[in-house]
């Protein structure tokens, strides 16, 4: 077995000049979102966990992430709407959509509105690890 | 009815019967010459009346001679035979044999018109020329007169002599002695276009019915992705997250210990999503109900008529009399027989010879058994023992599933399938349908 990346006191690597990130996760899958939590956190970073896309457009804190991993299929508003309004409302804020149905014509639209990934369930930790480090590099990147 | 009409027609004679009778007791000579002339007048007009009505008629009509079949009909009953749908049924080459020896021996111009020839000269010969060797309808026929029926109607599917197919809707009076057999009028009218388009609709519902199953299925795979990929990936997650807890320079036990316990709840989680989905698809049976069995074989012979046509197939199907109620859901057993006969179908295509088809329904030990029996190559022991296994296929193009699924459907309402065969003669495939008491 390969030994996975162990991470560092800061979750950026070898630099380690960041901060931690805090990286919000939407699901409406309890077990998904108890999972991805310690996931995530065994790398190293901070996680806040939605039940819900309303619940996390009503939090308020600012920022309120450095990075969101959403579900698609979700009662009341989906993934892809979440996206959409993100996308207005927070254009850095980058979104990496992930879904236990995977459907090319859904991976296609996320894409095309501007998500960063599109990931399926079950995914491994590496191809999360990498999808986050990528997203929190555009972020930093950003102007 | 056109050959009645003909009748009625000369039925308009006798007074001119009364004239011959009255004119030679009391007139004399000259009168008689008078009444002769009369008589022929009138015989000339009645001949010519009653030639009016066939060669006038907006009918096609076929004078026909099944002497023939008269004598093999008297011959089995001779033998004893009662049951002439049953004799035939397995005999195909009598069939055959029986059709040639029809003839047609007059038709008028309209049926001229309705088989695209110039002369009636093309037609007037055996009926084997026009009724091909896919009808199923000539065993009807025999039946009808073995019966001693007033009348025979049904349709056949016909071919006219530059190869084409009409479909005709047609009716004979039936003789009633065995010189009648000689002189047989049949009408025809061409119904090509009520069939096609009843063919269109079947195959519009066969295919709505086919789409709602396929999207039902669709439905549902998308379903078990999404109920089983769920806990699985609530599994992957953990048990990653656990090893990383557990990789740390300095081990965080009570991290790795929560997320172990979380991959034990979602294993025991998939668990019960593949025992719910056990319970859906496996253990609860489709309702099985009391169905006419030969109802259902010959509505999935009516799907598959024209394909079955196409491939140069001819059907025979016999019912034995009384037979009990069969119990089976009805959807999966039309689903069976009408696989079964596009299996039998398909092992002819190569088939150099006759393709018979025959399908027959008798009462077994217990319950109704169906058969399925085709003139193709056969199988050898060893195939015979293999097919009904799935992904196994004797054709190049095969799934292997076809069967498969027969036997999955035939065992969930309780009965059985299995085949002989016989290299180069063909296979049978025999279906025991439990049925009431």
């Amino acid at each position: 077995m390969t030994a996975p990346n162990l991470p560092s006191s800061s979750p950026l690597g070898p630099s380690g000049s960041l901060a931690p990130a805090v990286i919000a996760v939407v699901d409406d899958d309890g077990a998904i979102r108890v999972a991805l939590s310690s996931l995530l956190r065994s790398m190293g970073h901070q996680v806040r966990l939605f039940a819900t896309a309303e619940a996390f457009l009503a939090d308020d804190t600012m920022p309120p992430a450095d990075c969101v991993l959403t579900d698609v299929q979700m009662p009341g508003m989906s993934g892809l709407e979440l996206q959409a309004t993100l996308r207005r409302r927070m254009p850095l804020l980058p979104v990496v959509v992930i879904t236990a149905f995977p459907n090319e014509a859904v991976r296609q639209r996320a894409l095309a509105a501007g998500a960063l990934d599109f990931l399926n369930k079950p995914v491994a930790a590496d191809t999360v690890s990498r999808c986050i480090q990528r997203a929190l590099e555009r972020r930093r990147n950003a102007p | 009815m056109p050959a009645g009409f003909v009748l009625a027609v000369v039925a308009t004679l006798p007074p001119v019967s009364h004239w011959v009778a009255g004119g030679v007791g009391g007139v004399g000579v000259v009168g008689a010459f008078l009444l002769l002339f009369h008589l022929r007048r009138a015989v000339w007009w009645a001949r010519n009346r009653s030639d009016v009505n066939f060669e006038g008629a907006g009918i096609s009509m076929w004078l026909e001679d099944w002497t023939g079949v008269a004598h093999a009909l008297l011959a089995l009953r001779r033998e004893g035979i009662d049951d002439v749908r049953a004799y035939y049924a397995t005999r195909p080459d009598e069939i055959r044999r029986l059709r040639r020896s029809v003839m047609i021996r007059d038709v008028n111009a309209f049926a001229v018109e309705l088989m695209g020839v110039s002369d009636k000269s093309a037609l007037v010969g055996s009926l084997d020329r026009i009724l091909p060797d896919t009808d199923d309808t000539f065993l009807q026929w025999l039946v009808a007169f073995a019966n001693g029926d007033r009348f025979y109607r049904s349709e056949a599917h016909i071919t006219r002599p530059d190869g084409s197919f009409v479909d005709t809707l047609f009716t004979a009076a039936l003789p009633t002695s065995v010189a009648g057999f000689a002189e047989i009028v049949v009408t025809a009218i061409d119904v090509s276009e009520y069939k096609t388009a009843q063919t269109r609709l079947m195959a519009a519902e066969a295919e709505a019915a086919r789409a709602s199953r396929a999207a039902s299925l669709g439905a549902l795979t998308a379903s078990i992705t999404h109920e089983i990929n769920s806990p699985l990936a609530a599994i992957v997650s953990n048990a990653e997250a656990s090893l990383r807890w557990l990789r740390r320079p300095e081990p965080d036990l009570p991290e790795t210990d929560a997320a172990i316990a979380h991959v034990v709840a979602d294993a025991t989680r998939a668990r019960d999503v593949v025992a719910r989905l056990r319970t859906f698809l496996v253990s609860t049976p489709r309702p099985t109900v009391p169905i006419d069995l030969a109802e259902h074989v010959q509505a999935a012979m009516q799907l598959l008529a024209r394909d079955l046509r196409a491939k140069g197939v001819s059907v025979q199907f016999d019912a034995a009399e009384d037979l009990p109620r069969a119990l089976a859901d009805p959807v999966q057993l039309q689903q069976v027989v009408i696989n079964l006969m596009n299996n039998a179908a398909e092992a002819m295509a190569g088939t150099a010879g006759h393709r018979d088809l025959t399908v027959t329904l008798a009462e077994g030990v217990d319950g109704v058994l169906l058969s399925v029996m085709d003139t193709g190559s056969g199988m050898d022991e060893k195939q015979v023992t293999r097919i009904f296994n799935p992904f196994y296929s004797t054709k190049i193009d095969g799934m292997g599933m076809g069967l498969a699924i027969c036997r999955t459907c035939v065992e969930a309402f309780g009965g059985r399938i299995w085949a002989s065969s016989a290299p180069g003669k063909g296979t049978v495939i025999h279906v025991l349908i439990p049925a009431l008491g």
